[in-house]
């Protein structure tokens, strides 16, 4: 059993068959731009990075959009760089040729300037989409399949409905051999005893302490006595007390299974089953890794509503309870608050896979249509 | 009765209103315990099921979420005026 998805020449199943335009660094953006303008179907995907910042960014920026190159929902990839930045397209594209994809890069200061990089952009970009048309979808297993774990603006029923279902989901995944990421380090603190006892080996139980540990140090330092109340206002009149409470319920998205690897933000797990990624909590910065990462599909829950999506991943929006999911149906695929009207947790949960089958297969959830395509790619230090 | 709370984990000293709960009305899907909100309890905030002492943990997913900063009696609404995060 499994999905009709896309196979790519690396082994790997995309639920998407996207040509993503993308800015190698924040001043190529206005020709990604114009592109995406010309050609709706590509995925223009602009950011605000690729120069001026220190070593640790650009390795991470460098890692982040090479692995979002290399996510098996993009089948062809054209990368628009300025010339003088710090993370060069021709450099990026050399990572991502180890994929077999289709990789073509322009230098604006190579094609002398806006208006001919974005006309030989557009005939690149044409071409790419007539060859990708030529894909067709192919039986591929759930143990291809990444899902990457989101929650944003939460509430107090976020970790009692919302949470709970996902974690029903993501123990189905474990179970058929497929992957799936749990992020957000910020939503983790407090809980370092409770994950550090499931994980696989005591080796990633103390690589997983470390990192949240850490990630609490940095937060006290950053935030001093206000450490405790690492949550939105928005969190705390929705019932929410501290961040270990919405911890617990934010952990519950993972389900029940042990953790069999912790990876850094943007790095495609090596191991299948329950994978700890360092993200912030921030909702788009971690929805960006968990993509690098290689999730094709990205579950999101949310209490207060978030109308976020993703360019390249679908994201399936989860509301926790049935006000908001009326309030903003619009922008909500499932309503988790049916668990609190009599529906159990084992129907919703058969429903929520049955869902994630579609969406595989090519139905559009709300935030996909709706073309909320948002990304932020994370950053330790300061601009220069 | 129509529901009013949940008791995430049966471990739990709180249980969450999934909608306004009035002082004096009756919380219910807490496992059958008799109990009576002392104040109101605002919806998806927290109403404590037991009596919590001074600096005893309280407990939702059936682990520690903090403390209480001053005596809670079962009925109180629970929130950051008596809760902490950290041990004194």
């Amino acid at each position: 059993m499994g999905f009709q998805g896309y196979k790519r020449p690396d082994g790997k199943c995309g639920v998407r068959n996207h040509v993503m335009v993308l800015a190698s660094v924040s001043c190529a953006n206005g020709v990604v731009n114009a592109i995406g303008r010309e050609l709706p179907e590509v995925k223009a995907v602009t950011h605000p990075e690729g120069c001026g910042r220190g070593l640790a960014d650009v390795e991470i920026t460098g890692r982040t959009v090479a692995g979002l190159c290399k996510n098996p929902n993009v089948a062809s990839i054209l990368i628009v760089g300025l010339g003088c930045e710090f993370m060069k397209a021709p450099q990026l594209a050399e990572q991502v040729q180890a994929s077999g994809k289709p990789v073509e890069t322009l230098v604006i200061q190579e094609q002398g300037g806006t208006k001919k990089t974005t006309a030989r952009g557009i005939e690149i970009a044409r071409s790419m989409l007539a060859e990708a048309a030529s894909v067709e979808r192919a039986d591929c297993g759930w143990d291809k399949l990444v899902l990457g774990l989101e929650c944003g603006g939460s509430d107090a029923l976020s970790g009692v409905t919302a949470n709970p279902l996902v974690g029903a989901a993501a123990d189905w995944l474990v179970a058929q051999g497929g992957t799936v990421i749990l992020s957000e380090t910020t939503e983790m603190i407090g809980t370092e005893e409770v994950l550090k006892k499931r994980a696989a080996t005591p080796e990633i139980g103390e690589k997983l302490y470390g990192m949240i540990k850490h990630h609490t140090a940095f937060v006290k330092e950053a935030l001093g006595p206000f450490a405790g109340m690492v949550i939105s206002p928005g969190n705390i009149e929705g019932g929410l007390t501290n961040i270990t409470e919405k911890s617990l319920g934010c952990i519950i998205k993972g389900g029940t299974t042990p953790v069999v690897e912790v990876v850094d933000y943007g790095v495609e797990p090596s191991a299948s089953g329950l994978v700890l990624m360092d993200t912030p909590g921030s909702d788009i910065f971690s929805l960006t890794g968990m993509a690098a990462g290689g999730a094709q599909i990205l579950l999101f829950t949310t209490g207060r509503g978030s109308p976020v999506g993703f360019p390249i991943a679908p994201v399936v929006k989860i509301a926790s309870n049935s006000e908001l999911f009326n309030m903003m149906e619009d922008d909500m695929d499932v309503n988790a608050g049916r668990l609190l009207e009599g529906v159990s947790i084992g129907d919703a949960g058969d429903e929520l896979v049955a869902l994630i089958k579609r969406v595989a297969e090519g139905e559009r959830p709300k935030a996909e249509a709706n073309l909320q395509d948002c990304l932020s790619i994370h950053t330790v230090g300061p601009a220069f | 009765m129509e529901t009013n709370a949940v008791l995430v984990n049966p471990r739990d000293n709180i249980a969450v209103a999934i909608r306004e709960i009035k002082a004096g009305e009756t919380v219910t899907g807490i496992g059958g315990r008799e109990l009576r909100a002392n104040e109101d309890i605002m919806r998806n905030h927290k109403v404590a099921v037991a009596e919590v002492s001074e600096n005893e943990p309280v407990l939702k997913y059936g682990e520690k979420i903090g403390f209480a900063s001053k005596p809670i009696r079962a009925g109180d609404w629970v929130h950051s005026h008596n809760l902490k995060w950290e041990e004194d």
